[in-house]
C-alpha cells in the first residue's frame, strides 16, 4: 500500500515536469511566432508608394526629341486606348506605348526592387472589363498568397474608361 | 546466531540506504539539470530579447531618417507657395545639396541625420550618383542600408520638366 502511494508520487512528479516542459516549449513557440516584423512592414509600405508615385511620374525621352510623356499620364493612357489596335499615339524606342511600358516597367522595377530581393507585382488594368492592360511581376514570382503591402491604387480616367495601377511588394 | 542475523539486517537495511541515497542524487541530479536548462533558455531569450530591442531601435533610427530625408525642403520639388510633390527630389536642389551639407554639417545637419550617409542614385534616363550628406561614425560595427525610390525632377532642359527615377540610400553607421 505504502510502495503503491510513493509511485502515485512518483508518477504525479513526473507528470507535473512533463506539464511544465510542454508549457514552456508553447511558450517558446508562441514567441517565435508572434514576432511582428512591424518596421520591416512600415518599411516595405513606403516603398510600395514611393515606387510607385516615382514610375507613374517618370517621363519618357525615347519617344522624339520634342515630347516627354509621362508613363500614367500619357503611355499608360495611350496604352489602354489603343491596345489591339495599329494605331497609337506615341512611339517610343520603335515600339508603340504597350510593348513599349511591357519592357520598360520590369527594367525599372528589376533595377530598384528586384535588386533588393523583393517580390513585386504591378497591374493596370481597365475596370469597366476587368482586362488587365500590363501585368508586370518578379523574377521570383509574384506576391499572391503572400503578406504583401500595396502602393495605393492609381486611377486614371481614359477614352476607354477609368484605368487602375497599382503595386504591391512582398519578401 | 543472533549476531550473525543482526549483521544481515544491517547489511539489507544499509543497502535500502544506499539506493534511497543513489535515488534522491539522482533526482536531484535531474532538478539542478532542469534549472540549468532553464537558466540557459532564460539567458538565450534575454539575449535575443535584447539584440532584437537594438534591431528595431536601429531600424528606427533609419526609417525616422528616411522621413526626414524625404521631406527635406533643400531636396523636395516645391514651387513657390503651391503643396511639394510626393516623393521627388529636385535636381537643380540636389546637384548643390553636397555643397550646402557640408558647409552646414557641424552647426545643422550633424544634428538633424547624425552619423549616416545619404546618397541619391539616378537610375533613368542616365546613370549618375550624388552623395548628399556623410558623416563616417569612428569604429563603426555596422551599417544598415534603406531604400526609397524617388522622381528626380528636371526643369534644366527647358520646356517641360523631365522626370527621372532615381533611389535614395539611407546608411545609418551604428
Amino acid at each position: 500500500m505504502r510502495k503503491s502511494r510513493i509511485g502515485q508520487m512518483e508518477i504525479i512528479g513526473l507528470v507535473v515536469i512533463v506539464i511544465l516542459l510542454t508549457m514552456g516549449m508553447l511558450f517558446m513557440a508562441m514567441f517565435a511566432l508572434n514576432e511582428e516584423p512591424g518596421t520591416k512592414v512600415f518599411t516595405r509600405k513606403g516603398l510600395a508608394s514611393s515606387t510607385m508615385a516615382a514610375l507613374m511620374k517618370t517621363t519618357v525621352h525615347e519617344c522624339g526629341s520634342y515630347s516627354l510623356p509621362q508613363i500614367e499620364k500619357h503611355l499608360i493612357e495611350d496604352c489602354a486606348v489603343n491596345k489591339g489596335s495599329l494605331y497609337y499615339d506615341y512611339s517610343c524606342g520603335g515600339k508603340n506605348s504597350c510593348d513599349y511600358l511591357e519592357e520598360k516597367i520590369p527594367q525599372l522595377l528589376n533595377d530598384t526592387l528586384g535588386k533588393w530581393n523583393k517580390r513585386y507585382e504591378f497591374q493596370t488594368l481597365l475596370i469597366s472589363s476587368n482586362q488587365y492592360i500590363l501585368y508586370v511581376n518578379s523574377s521570383r514570382g509574384n506576391c499572391q498568397r503572400r503578406e504583401r503591402d500595396t502602393s495605393g491604387e492609381y486611377f486614371l480616367p481614359t477614352g476607354k474608361g477609368l484605368v487602375k495601377s497599382v503595386l504591391y511588394i512582398c519578401d | 546466531m543472533i549476531y550473525e542475523k543482526f549483521q544481515k539486517d544491517k547489511k539489507i537495511k544499509m543497502k535500502k540506504g544506499q539506493i534511497r541515497m543513489t535515488e534522491t542524487i539522482a533526482v536531484l541530479f535531474i532538478f539542478f539539470v532542469l534549472i540549468l536548462f532553464s537558466l540557459i533558455f532564460y539567458y538565450r531569450y534575454s539575449e535575443t530579447a535584447f539584440k532584437g530591442e537594438q534591431d528595431e531601435m536601429f531600424a528606427k533610427k533609419a526609417i525616422d531618417l528616411t522621413t526626414k530625408t524625404i521631406f527635406l525642403p533643400e531636396l523636395l520639388c516645391s514651387k513657390g507657395e503651391s503643396e511639394a510633390e510626393d516623393f521627388c527630389f529636385d535636381m537643380m536642389k540636389l546637384r548643390h545639396a553636397n555643397k550646402t551639407f557640408k558647409s552646414h554639417l557641424s552647426d545643422y545637419y550633424f544634428n538633424l541625420f547624425s552619423y549616416a550617409k545619404i546618397s541619391v542614385q539616378e537610375i533613368y534616363p542616365k546613370d549618375e550618383e550624388w552623395i548628399v550628406y556623410e558623416k563616417k561614425k569612428p569604429n563603426s560595427t555596422r551599417t544598415d542600408p534603406t531604400f526609397f525610390v524617388v522622381a528626380l525632377k528636371d526643369e534644366s532642359l527647358g520646356g517641360q520638366p523631365s522626370y527621372g527615377f532615381g533611389v535614395v540610400n539611407i546608411e545609418v553607421y551604428s
